[in-house]
């Protein structure tokens, strides 16, 4: 039965020692993890970090208060930062306990969710503008407000609109890890065919014309945005360049505007655009791989800050012959972002566990852990206090220095002054009806057909601007 | 010597066709994580790697960038407990079930297999109160638990097909000779029916350690996390995403599998066709 | 058989070793059906902020007039059908064409589970880097052979997506299926092919009437299993596309998770159980004869 050779190892001893080498290799390097000092690697930062103490493991401490921070930095870098921070902050105050807790972004839904019926609902958390608007209730927007005038209200960069109650001086969350849509073009080839290469502002003209130059395909393509049926980046570009038309989701009264002339121009817009992509429909993926890993490619992207780390750390030779821009206009000027504010959850906190949030949230907005943060995704992660945005770390970062030290961040900042948000509808703040649309994809779904399937604009605009009427109506049934 | 027939080609035409079907991946995996990370994303695709390296390796085990032993080790001690308890549990369970006198009997029989057709995404939410009411949220132990529940109706009904099958003589003349029960278990029926037991707990263990959505909920430590949540994690790493890192970690992952299960191999088949034979 | 009548004692043992059975069949259906079906009951339950009302038995009327449901519905029946019969085909062909092989047969046979055993999150991974759109293998060599003139974009279009899946559900399961099949094949009686072949019947005759014969009952049942496990499957589906692809498992997900309706998702869970039972009561019956 078994194949055994006279003279050599039989199968099973084989398999035998395989299975003893593997799980040696296993044990070995379970070994090296926990006793070795850990060496800390960035890929512009080297600094050693002594033998490991995780903070995280130990089960929280009776007698002292426990602080649950949910972070959608899920990477080991960032995660590190956060530990550190939070391993400061205690000593600092030995009387609270911070448990930083990752959750990948795409599984803030269901763990909120079932934390939420559970009653075990974070203290504080990361929380996005396009996330919120059905927890807005259990949030203490008293305690944020009180971190924020603590710091200082113009101690931000920007104006604090988006998280504002509106008619009040109080605020839902406060910005903590803002993204802005980002042009990036290749100046050389603008050059080649005698382009006008601007450099704070760019015009829907400009990138329209531009495109049509640049795109000689199968080599060439004059732009790239996303516009894939069911990524998040389709939602986004609608608003992308609309912004820069005006466009609006919601109005003061809570009506979708999405039909409205302003909207058909846009969709109208990105039908034209599309001509100039690569053929069929595009991802996020998509998005940040061939503009900066394929240099060649693609002339202009319709990206955001989180594509200016990722040119450094693959083509940085491409940084000198590209520009960023973070304003567009076309009949106004406006900028879409998100914006990942820290939110205090009043649900399953006491009064001493939303003090002690308090406290750890102007911690993670002042200290210089924000600042080290911000430095492993230059712009893509930004600074919003001011001393942090402007401190020696932050200015000195080596990515930051690459693309244009403290004139590349005003510059920055002029479009975060420009930003809006779905979710915010003027006069209301964040609104709930600005759901149903945006986890439908609705939105998506309208940019994938005009750019992809060729639809009619109107129609298009005026299809799913009911649908997305209804869809808000059975949400307040 | 091999006749070279029109029977052998078609065979080896076919040999090739299904090899390649189910072995592609796997080349793709491996050319893939000892490339380094820029050319993963080069086109055309390579087919034979066009530079090696190994850096996706060096970056897996560094934990700075991704926590594979700690995830890998949290995976298979909970696979490994969950099965055993799994297993265990069933050995006792499937026997009674099938040689103790037990009323209503063939209802549990029936609504053991009912179980079995519900789960997953089902109960997940009811599951999760369970697991908060126990005062379990947040530990590995939930998790086992959960395993172990949820296998046991498939486990059990294996098993119990399996005890069916055997002739009752044997353990009758052990009763007569004075063995109790469990004597008669452990002794007797437990050892003829090792290939089917092996089976059952490979297969308990595989459900173990795929296992995503209640890991997801039931666990909110980063400590604790298993391999298929790090997986979720790495795959949305926004700029520092590797197709490279993935491929090497999904390699070293499936390689321990792959050889338990050729170790096993040959319990495991004869378990598992035993039952089909039989009907 | 059992063992009644013989000693007392064995009642008390009986008894104690069936409790596991009890307490995994409270975990999987007294406890939680109840459960959804009172979710499904009510509406915007478990949502923060905002009052459950009751609303009986609206939601599942409502649910049947869905579009998305019943698009989802179609898909489930779509994706069942086509990975099931096609595990099981590709699975006969692989074991009718090895059933002669003598040498070399365990390696074949290791060769073959790969597929089935390797961890899902590994297979899952790969399967989305072979069919990346722009950098995937998949379609380089669909353009080399002409078979397609512009990149399919397998992981965002919808259709495209869903026939991914299908193919990675019957890469994943065929082996399963080629198992079963196999050990059925291989204990079909061998001299009633000698009599056939003696008789004069031909090759395809020899398998119309021993073969089939032979295996069709566990192609049933493989088919069975392959049924009802592909229609709850939730796992491979969301982790391949992230909910592009919609069949009803998913659906619910979404439905529940990501648009906060509980009370939906807890309906379309139900009907999923129902459907599940139902059909696997019928089939149960005819085709196996339970």
């Amino acid at each position: 039965m078994s194949e055994s050779k006279p003279n050599k190892f039989s199968r099973r001893a084989f398999l035998n020692y395989a299975a003893g080498a593997v799980a040696g290799g296993i044990l070995a390097s379970a070994a090296t993890y926990y006793l070795a000092p850990r060496e800390v690697i960035t890929k512009t930062v080297t600094t050693t970090v002594g033998t490991p103490t995780s903070t995280q493991e130990a089960p929280p401490p009776t007698g002292k208060t426990y602080v649950e921070f949910w972070t959608e930095l899920v990477e080991e870098p960032r995660m590190e930062v956060l530990n550190r921070a939070a391993e400061a902050f205690m000593k600092e105050n030995p009387d609270i306990f911070v448990k930083v807790v990752p959750v990948a972004e795409s599984d803030y839904p269901a763990k909120l969710t079932a934390a939420y019926i559970g009653g075990k609902m974070p203290q504080v958390m990361e929380l996005p503008t396009y996330f919120a608007p059905e927890w807005l209730t259990e949030l203490d927007a008293d305690a944020i407000t009180d971190v924020i005038n603590e710091i200082g209200e113009d101690q931000f960069v920007y104006p604090l609109k988006i998280w504002q109650i509106p008619g009040e001086k109080k605020w839902y969350a406060a910005s903590w890890l803002p993204w802005l849509t980002q042009i990036y073009y290749r100046k050389d080839w603008f050059d080649e065919v005698g382009l006008e290469t601007p450099e704070d502002v760019i015009t829907w003209d400009q990138m329209l014309n531009a495109a049509a130059k640049l795109n000689k395909p199968p080599d060439r393509y004059g732009v790239i945005f996303v516009n894939a049926k069911e990524d998040i980046g389709a939602n986004q570009i609608y608003f992308n360049v609309g912004y820069a038309n005006g466009v609006k989701l919601l109005d003061e009264d809570l009506n979708i505007r999405f039909d409205d002339p302003e909207s058909i121009e846009t969709l109208e817009y990105l039908q034209e655009l599309s001509s100039y992509t690569p053929p069929g429909p595009d991802d996020s993926k998509a998005l940040f791989t061939l503009y900066p890993v394929q240099p060649g490619t693609i002339g202009i992207a319709i990206a955001n800050t989180y594509m200016a780390f990722r040119i450094y750390n693959t083509v940085r030779d491409l940084i000198p012959k590209n520009v960023i821009i973070s304003r567009i206009k076309n009949k106004v000027e406006g900028m879409f972002g998100e914006d990942y504010g820290l939110a205090i959850f009043k649900t399953n906190s006491t009064p001493a566990q939303i003090e002690a949030s308090k406290k750890w949230c102007k911690f993670l907005l002042t200290s210089k852990y924000y600042a080290e943060l911000c430095g492993l995704v230059v712009f893509g992660l930004f600074p919003v206090v001011k001393s942090v945005t402007f401190s020696e770390e932050y200015l000195n970062n080596p990515i930051v220095r690459a693309f244009g030290g403290r004139k590349a961040v005003e510059s920055l900042i002029e479009g975060f002054k420009r930003m809006q948000v779905p979710a915010y509808a003027e006069g209301r703040g964040i609104v709930k009806e600005f759901g149903p649309p945006w986890s439908k994809f609705l939105i998506a779904h309208a940019v994938h057909e005009v750019c992809n399937e060729g639809a009619s604009p109107k129609e298009t605009a005026v299809k799913y601007a009911e649908r997305m009427r209804r869809a808000i109506q059975e949400m307040k049934k | 010597m091999v006749k070279v027939t029109g029977e052998l080609i078609v065979f080896i035409i076919g040999l090739v066709i299904v090899s390649t079907f189910a072995f592609m991946p796997f080349y793709i995996m491996f050319i893939s994580s000892i490339m380094p990370g820029v050319y993963q994303f080069r086109f055309p695709p390579p087919l034979l790697p066009w530079q090696i390296t190994h850096e996706n390796y060096m970056d897996l085990f560094n934990p700075r960038t991704f926590p594979f032993t700690r995830l890998f080790t949290n995976s298979i001690l909970l696979a490994s407990f969950s099965a055993t308890l799994s297993t265990t549990l069933a050995i006792f369970g499937a026997y009674s079930l099938v040689r103790l006198p037990i009323r209503g009997r063939k209802v549990i029989s029936k609504l053991i297999v009912v179980c079995y057709l519900m789960g997953g995404i089902s109960i997940a939410l009811p599951l999760y109160q369970i697991i908060l009411t126990l005062g379990l949220y947040d530990t590995l132990q939930s998790l086992m638990l959960t395993y172990t529940m949820t296998t046991l109706p498939l486990t059990i009904f294996f098993l119990a097909n399996f005890f069916r099958s055997l002739p009752i003589e044997i353990e009758e003349a052990a009763l007569i000779d004075g063995c109790d029960i469990p004597a008669v278990l452990f002794k007797i029926v437990v050892p003829i029916s090792l290939p089917s037991i092996v089976s059952v707990f490979y297969f308990a263990f595989v459900v173990a350690f795929n296992e995503y959505l209640y890991a997801l909920l039931f666990l909110n430590t980063a400590e604790k996390y298993t391999l298929p949540i790090g997986f979720g994690m790495l795959y949305t790493y926004g700029e520092e995403f590797s197709w490279g890192l993935v491929n090497a970690a999904a390699l070293l992952t499936s390689i321990p599998i792959i050889l338990i299960f050729i170790y096993l191999e040959k319990h495991l088949i004869r378990g598992l066709t035993m039952g089909a034979v039989r009907g | 058989m059992s063992f009644s009548g013989i000693y007392k004692t064995t009642k008390l043992y009986g008894y104690l070793f069936i409790v596991a059975c009890i307490v995994s069949i409270l975990f999987s259906i007294a406890y939680p059906y109840p459960f959804n079906l009172y979710v499904s009951l009510f509406n915007n339950m478990l949502r923060p902020g905002v009052n459950p009302a009751f609303v009986g038995l609206d939601n599942y009327v409502k649910l049947i007039h869905d579009t998305d449901f019943q698009k989802a519905l179609f898909s489930s029946f779509i994706y069942v059908l086509t990975t099931s019969v096609g595990t099981l085909i590709i699975g006969l062909f692989a074991a009718l064409l090895f059933n002669k092989l003598t040498r070399g047969k365990r390696v074949l046979r290791v060769l073959i589970l790969l597929p089935y055993v390797t961890p899902l999150v590994s297979t899952v991974y790969v399967w989305k880097y072979m069919f990346h759109p722009v950098t995937g293998i998949v379609n380089y060599v669909l353009l080399l052979l002409n078979l397609i003139e512009t990149p399919v974009n397998w992981t965002m279009d919808p259709r495209y997506a869903f026939t991914m899946v299908i193919i990675y559900e019957i890469w994943r399961y065929f082996p399963f299926s080629y198992l079963m099949i196999l050990a059925a094949l291989q204990s079909i009686d061998k001299t009633l092919y000698e009599a056939a072949e003696i008789d004069g019947a031909s090759i395809f005759q020899r398998f119309i009437h021993i073969t089939i014969p032979g295996i069709w009952l566990i192609m049933a049942t493989v088919l069975l299993i392959r049924v009802l496990w592909n229609f709850n499957k939730f796992d491979d589906i969301y982790l391949l596309t992230s909910g592009v692809v919609q069949t009803v498992p998913v659906y619910a997900y979404s439905t529940a998770f990501r648009a906060y309706e509980f009370s939906k998702g807890a309906s379309i869970l139900l009907l999923m159980a129902a459907i599940t039972f139902i059909f696997s009561y019928i089939y149960l019956k005819k085709v196996l004869k339970w």
